[in-house]
């Protein structure tokens, strides 16, 4: 059952998850990430987007990072909240998806099926809400799985 | 003059007292209700600023921070600049979209379940 004070508590977590990360981004901007500025000093433009790719998503996966963050270091939240604040909170990163995939940065993706897997299992999430658990860590080892892709493609540059 | 009003004049007397009780009592719930969900619509205003006084601030300061920063390293490309910059604006404004959303649902859902309760002490009235 969704009540309207499970309601109150998803809506003010999920805005304090997309401000904080609006400020990791603002952060890493104007005090020069090394992964960022990394990307910017690149002279190579293949090289460049791909590093600029491995910023943006890193960043983007970051949202549901600070979601589990805050889960487990309030273990005052009910079972019953992570669950909802989970599958609210699902459906709310999709649509940020959705904006990312328009991005220019993400054309010819390092990881081809990075949109569509994510995609995918929120979706899962979102209709068999009973699995949450089950779809939740699923889409951390997706998460985990990419990053890992992402820095074997950039590895030979940085040797360089 | 009188003609084209005398139909209104026609109201019972009682009728009108229990109208004027209603409202009093209408009004009364209202402003029950209003008084309980004080907190709510500060809340919405709150959030509302919140998130238009850090619009304001990236555009006014971060942003602007951030392209003099970039501008002025000459070793970085043009093309790299420009890139960076579209895609951190196109990213905050993604996300400024998805906040706004939130609220705009939150301030939806408050004003369901305000109209609903009114109903419910309307029906009572």
């Amino acid at each position: 059952m969704f009540n309207e004070d499970n309601y109150r508590f998803c809506t003010r977590l999920s805005l304090q998850i997309m401000r904080d990360q609006r400020e990791r981004i603002c952060q890493d901007s104007i005090q020069k990430d090394v992964d960022l500025y990394t990307a910017l000093h690149e002279m190579d433009p293949r090289v460049r987007h791909l590093r600029f790719q491995y910023y943006i998503v890193k960043w983007f996966d970051g949202h549901w990072n600070r979601l589990q963050y805050l889960l487990e270091h309030h273990s005052e939240y009910t079972i019953d909240q992570r669950k909802q604040i989970t599958i609210f909170f699902a459906k709310k990163f999709t649509g940020l998806l959705d904006g990312l995939s328009g991005s220019s940065i993400m054309v010819g993706l390092g990881c081809p099926d990075l949109l569509k897997a994510r995609r995918d299992i929120l979706r899962e999430m979102i209709e068999m809400t009973e699995k949450w658990e089950k779809y939740n860590d699923e889409l951390r080892l997706q998460m985990k799985k990419h990053e890992e892709q992402y820095k074997a493609l950039i590895k030979p540059y940085n040797d360089q | 003059m009188g003609e084209l009003f005398g139909q209104y004049a026609k109201v019972a007397e009682e009728y009108q007292r229990q109208d004027a009780e209603a409202l009093y009592q209408y009004e009364e719930h209202y402003m029950r209700l209003l008084r309980n969900y004080a907190g709510e619509i500060r809340d919405i205003q709150s959030m509302m600023e919140s998130l238009r006084k850090e619009r304001e601030n990236f555009y006014r300061e971060i942003l602007p921070e951030t392209e003099r920063q970039i501008q002025a390293d000459s070793i970085l490309s043009a093309e790299a600049k420009t890139q960076w910059i579209g895609e951190f604006r196109a990213n905050m404004e993604n996300s400024f979209r998805i906040s706004e959303e939130l609220i705009s649902h939150y301030v939806t859902a408050n004003q369901k379940e305000f109209k609903d309760m009114l109903k419910k002490a309307f029906d009572r009235v």
